[in-house]
């Protein structure tokens, strides 16, 4: 399966992948109409400051299997594509309850007035690794904007053998972030798990 | 193997939901005593203000779908353990292998004569369904809520969006038992600038409901009288234990299960509302009536049936407001040195015992609950991120830089 990596140690912080997702979900999908328009286009992806002066970290939905927001939605608006691979809000189910982001530990869900949703109501917001351009067989928003590789969109095996040791941590993160839940582990995930494990035996080498 | 579910809520749901997807050839037997589908009471207030059926969250079609014989409109009368036999309303007698008990909570006054009727409730479905047809009857133009708990709140937006001139009476507080003195304030402010009167202290506290056959008016402590053309109360949730009096079924405010959520019976497990467990961050015993609660114990009670043996690590104390417009979330304790965060609107407290997070309460921004929350389960040491937790711009990347987000894993 395809999906987005992320090198946290080459984030510059630029936040060009913020602007690049408001834009991808925005009504014109132009930088310059999409400032104008109503209800206000918003990022699914956060760059936000850390401990160190330089510090940045993309932050955005991993889609976890299985998925704590999904499981706390109390009107099954959160749902995982039929591939398996991306955990999606519908917004027109969506009744503003704020249950997902109590559970998201890596608190990417935000609340807006949406397009995507009936009345245009707030609802609940996250990356939803750009589905429709992948449709279209583009990569998404946020990885084609990068222009330091801290965002990467491929094969989990084939990114896997390519990357760098730094990648260790984010692959060990979604590794510890499933190890708890007794079933249903997917292929995807056993994938980055048997990486994650045999990398860092090698870094210890 | 055969499993009958008593409760056809998120808990009852749930069980029936795991129970099929591991083992096909289980039969399920799950009995409501409301004349519904099986529905989701969050997604209520939605439905009666919108007419969207976001209740009814698995579909209506959940019991065909997944093979689970459903039946409606069945009050469940008596348990009888020995013989693993229930009783129905109607006399009819089924036997089980398994039970779940998952008939959640409802409605509990202790203000004198609140068995009258005239006195509505928004604790389900059928009780949300006889409140809106007074309220479209077109004979009612004022409502008096008794009770400013998480469901009084509700109902007073729900009401208020309805036109409705509403009037809640609080005794001590706005939810008291979720929030502080201050965010309490906070929401009590944000429910008057949407026009709800709230009315504090003696003269709020309702003791009993005046009237012959049917309730007329609310008494106070201090004898006053209030009325309104629609009564409403909201004082808090009771277990809906009654039908397991006689059955040996050991209970006390909830029904007691050990750590697999087995009763005291090898064969009768318990999931949701009905449940009296133990909070997973102080170990006492309690119920914490909310949906992920239901969700976890009725997919575990499901799992444990099938003999998988897994433990339950303790129920949370989390909810949220919703309709508000503004966003309010509360979690865990409210004791130990607090930090404020009060800007632009929005006012955030933490709550920091032996250097770990304990409790939450954010209102108008709540961005980062959800790494707060993940910080007070997991009981991590939080002291590298200490200064920063007041920061308003905190986010992700303070978990990150300090690795503390090793420990933080869903769950
Ligand atoms: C208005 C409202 C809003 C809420 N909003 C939220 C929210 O935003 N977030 C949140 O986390 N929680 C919320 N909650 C709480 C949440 O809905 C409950 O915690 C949850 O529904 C509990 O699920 P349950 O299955 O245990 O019980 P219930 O949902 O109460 O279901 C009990 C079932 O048992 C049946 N039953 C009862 N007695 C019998 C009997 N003797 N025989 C047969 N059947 C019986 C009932 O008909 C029903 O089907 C809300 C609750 C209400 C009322
Ligand atoms: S929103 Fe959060 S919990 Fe849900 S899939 Fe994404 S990262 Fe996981
Ligand atoms: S906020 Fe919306 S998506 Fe999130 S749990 Fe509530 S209803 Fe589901």
């Amino acid at each position: 399966m395809k999906t987005v990596f992320v090198q946290p140690d080459r984030c510059v912080g630029c936040k060009q992948c913020e602007v690049a997702c408001a834009v991808e979900h925005s009504q014109s999908k132009n930088l310059y109409q999409a400032v104008f328009e109503s209800p206000k286009p918003k990022p699914r992806i956060f760059v936000g400051p850390g401990i160190y002066l330089n510090s940045s970290f993309p932050n955005k939905c991993r889609h976890c299997n299985p998925a704590p927001c999904m499981a706390v939605c109390p009107t099954s608006a959160i749902k995982r594509t039929e591939d398996n691979e991306i955990v999606l809000i519908d917004g027109d189910k969506c009744i503003n309850c704020a249950m997902c982001a109590m559970v998201c530990p890596f608190d990417v869900i935000r609340y807006y007035n949406s397009i995507e949703a009936i009345r245009k109501r707030v609802v609940a917001l996250k990356c939803d690794h750009c589905v429709a351009r992948q449709q279209d067989g583009l990569e998404p928003a946020c990885v084609e904007v990068c222009k330091v590789s801290a965002l990467l969109f491929g094969d989990i095996n084939e990114l896997a053998q390519k990357a760098s040791s730094k990648l260790a941590r984010i692959v060990s993160e979604i590794d510890t972030a499933v190890s708890k839940e007794p079933l249903h582990l997917p292929d995807h995930l056993e994938a980055w798990r048997s990486w994650g494990k045999s990398a860092s035996k090698l870094a210890k080498k | 193997m055969k499993t009958i579910i008593i409760g056809a809520g998120p808990a009852g749901v749930k069980a029936a939901e795991t129970l099929r997807e591991e083992d096909k050839k289980h039969e399920i037997i799950m009995l409501s005593s409301e004349p519904y589908p099986p529905y989701s009471p969050p997604a209520m207030v939605q439905y009666f203000l919108t007419g969207e059926a976001l209740h009814y969250w698995r579909g209506q079609d959940f019991p065909e779908l997944n093979n689970i014989d459903y039946r409606q409109g069945c009050h469940v009368v008596s348990v009888s353990p020995d013989m693993n036999e229930i009783e129905l309303e109607s006399g009819e007698k089924l036997t089980y292998d398994y039970l779940v008990i998952a008939a959640g909570s409802r409605l509990y006054t202790p203000v004198e004569g609140s068995d009258k009727k005239g006195i509505h409730n928004f604790k389900s479905l059928k009780a949300g369904d006889e409140l809106l047809a007074k309220v479209r009857s077109g004979e009612v133009s004022s409502a008096l809520i008794v009770g400013a708990g998480f469901i009084g709140v509700e109902v007073a937006l729900m009401l208020k969006k309805m036109e409705l001139d509403v009037t809640m009476l609080v005794r001590s507080r706005v939810m008291r038992s979720m929030l502080d003195p201050e965010t309490s304030t906070f929401v009590q402010c944000i429910l008057e600038d949407r026009e709800v009167k709230i009315l504090r202290g003696d003269d709020a506290d309702a003791v009993a409901f005046p009237g012959d056959n049917a309730a007329r008016a609310v008494q106070m402590k201090s004898g006053k009288e209030l009325t309104a053309d629609l009564l409403v109360a909201a004082t808090g949730l009771k277990p809906n234990i009654e039908f397991l009096s006689g059955s040996g079924i050991e209970t006390d405010w909830g029904v007691f299960v050990d750590q697999y959520l087995c009763t005291n019976m090898p064969n009768i497990y318990a999931a949701g509302d009905i449940t009296e467990t133990f909070d997973r961050l102080t170990g006492e015993r309690y119920s914490h009536a909310n949906y992920p609660n239901a969700i976890t114990q009725g997919n575990l009670a499901g799992l444990n049936i099938l003999g998988y043996g897994l433990v339950y690590d303790g129920s949370e104390n989390m909810n949220s407001m919703k309709h508000l417009d503004v966003p309010v979330i509360a979690a865990g304790l409210m004791e130990g040195e607090e930090i404020r965060l009060h800007r632009n609107g929005s006012l955030r407290k933490l709550w920091v015992k032996d250097n770990k997070l304990v409790g939450c309460r954010l209102a108008g921004d709540i961005t980062g609950a959800g790494i707060f929350i993940n910080l007070i389960k997991r009981g991590v040491d939080i002291s590298p991120i200490r200064d920063n937790l007041s920061e308003p711009n905190f986010c992700y990347t303070h978990i990150h830089d300090t690795a503390l987000m090793d420990n933080v894993i869903p769950s």
